[in-house]
């Protein structure tokens, strides 16, 4: 949950802790890292259904151009693979490392291309968004989400110590983009659906513009299990999870 | 539920854990090539084949005047090991028994790893698989009894893959009665054989129940590659009233990328 500072209660686990420590009153052990489960792809709470490859034929963009307002139908490849589960000291995460990638419907050269991460943290029940695109720019955004949630919106805020948005000189002179949130739809058809607005103080206008996109995305490809699952034997493919045995003979006596 | 059935199967989450787990520790105790040769993999039960990078002339025929060529690959093999359990010895688990008779497993565990070691080291020309001794030019090293004398076959053996421009670390893969030999021996001064093997390789000793004689290989890696479609698994095939019927299965295909890399020491 957020707090009121903004930061969240995620993984803040009141202990007897260290008696020794920088300030005084109740300590809080900030190093002792969770266990956590090998198999992300069982542990990704309400970005389970997203897990995969998929494609988007009907995606549309609206975005600012000299004359007002731009307009483009887009096709999109959206890729999300798990990642072994990752632990700020408590903080446990589980997530997809993605990279998303647009053309303009019968066009070769990229529109629009960007990687980072969906990220679920099941103590705090919520999602953080990672964006980062080829033009200098990028954010971090995070909302709440159920474990079993099919609908959740995440936000970030320029200007924030946390959860912001950081742009080059240009775009921040230009094109600052002063609010950002995402809007994800879990489909009954095993579709899923983003809606992403950007909201931007151009110079020269009086208000601020939406840059606004969305797509609906269907899976073309199954996701391959995080390493450590693999190693578990506890991936999808339901074996014993032996694999590479070299290193093994390299450290044996 | 995927092709292994596991979830038909009259087994309970107890018994599959004990299954697995006698089934990994055989398969990890007998697996040589794997701590060996480069591993590629697990690339998943579809998986059919390695791409080879040729191609063989077909005759077009209907395609006309145009020139057709079929691209060569390798095909995985499915390597199926089979077992029975007793339900009795089964149901015993689940009320807690800690000696389950699970010899079976243990049994067919070995014949997997044998099975994949022996594609490795001999090949299958049935399968189209070449294996390491097949594939090495050079003339074997003759060897005996006398394992004291297992320094000086090994260090001919390194001699000859760093005349044939080989470099190292280099690894020794032992057949059972070799590896027996150089673990119990110790050599005139009162150094064991096996210290004085790690030394002259720079690399591991490994046991290799499936190989006969032993063989000297390169540890720089891309000389050799297993590839493995569905690693190693436990399935279910069938049950009756007393017994359940299940295999030990993997897909694997290996490849000699430079034959030069290794050479065989076989007993004369």
């Amino acid at each position: 949950m957020m707090m009121a500072d903004g930061t969240s209660s995620a993984g803040r686990v009141p202990t007897e802790g260290p008696t020794e420590g920088p300030t005084e009153g109740p300590t809080v052990d900030i190093y002792t890292e969770p266990d956590g489960e090998p198999d992300t792809l069982a542990n990704l709470g309400p970005l389970t259904p997203m897990a995969g490859i998929w494609e988007g034929t009907g995606g549309a963009d609206r975005h600012p151009e000299a004359s007002g307002t731009g307009r483009d139908a887009f096709h999109e490849r959206y890729e999300l693979q798990p990642i072994d589960r990752q632990t700020n000291g408590p903080q446990l995460f589980y997530g997809l490392r993605y990279h998303t990638h647009i053309v303009k419907p019968g066009e070769t050269e990229t529109f629009h291309d960007q990687v980072g991460y969906w990220l679920w943290e099941p103590a705090a029940e919520e999602v953080t968004f990672t964006l980062g695109i080829p033009r200098g720019q990028v954010l971090l955004a995070n909302g709440p989400a159920a474990a079993d949630a099919t609908e959740f919106e995440l936000h970030a805020t320029l200007g924030t110590e946390v959860y912001g948005i950081l742009s080059n000189p240009f775009l921040q002179d230009n094109f600052r983009t002063v609010s950002y949130r995402i809007r994800v739809t879990i489909g009954d058809d095993g579709t899923w659906t983003y809606e992403e607005e950007g909201m931007l103080d151009i110079p020269g206008r009086d208000e601020l513009f939406s840059h606004h996109d969305t797509n609906t995305l269907t899976r073309v490809g199954a996701p391959t299990p995080n390493p450590l699952a693999t190693a578990a034997g506890s991936g999808a493919d339901g074996s014993l999870g032996i694999g590479d045995l070299r290193q093994e003979s390299r450290t044996r006596p | 539920m995927n092709h292994l059935m596991r979830e038909l199967a009259p087994v309970s989450d107890a018994a599959w854990e004990q299954i697995d787990g006698e089934a990994t520790r055989s398969l990890t105790n007998y697996l040589a090539a794997r701590r060996l040769v480069d591993f590629d993999g697990p690339r998943g039960w579809e998986h059919s084949a390695v791409t080879t990078g040729r191609t063989e002339p077909v005759t077009a025929g209907a395609l006309g005047t145009v020139e057709a060529s079929r691209r060569r690959v390798l095909p995985l093999v499915e390597v199926r090991a089979s077992f029975a359990l007793s339900r009795a010895e089964l149901e015993a688990v689940d009320r807690g028994a800690a000696d389950p008779d699970l010899q079976a497993v243990i049994d067919a565990g070995r014949a997997a790893a044998l099975a994949e070691d022996f594609l490795v080291f001999h090949g299958d020309p049935g399968v189209g698989i070449t294996g390491i001794i097949a594939a090495s030019p050079h003339r074997a090293v003759p060897i005996a009894d006398d394992y004291a004398d297992y320094p000086a076959h090994v260090a001919k053996a390194v001699t000859v893959l760093r005349s044939a421009d080989i470099a190292g670390p280099y690894a020794i893969a032992l057949g059972t009665r070799g590896y027996t030999g150089v673990t119990e021996t110790i050599e005139h001064g009162g150094y064991p054989v096996l210290e004085h093997l790690r030394q002259l390789l720079d690399g591991p000793v490994v046991w290799a129940p499936a190989l006969e004689g032993a063989v000297v290989l390169s540890q720089r890696g891309g000389d050799y590659a297993l590839t493995i479609g569905q690693d190693f698994s436990v399935g279910y095939r069938a049950s009756s009233a007393d017994s359940v019927e299940l295999y030990i299965e993997e897909s694997a295909a290996f490849v000699v990328n430079t034959p030069e890399a290794a050479v065989h020491l076989a007993h004369g």
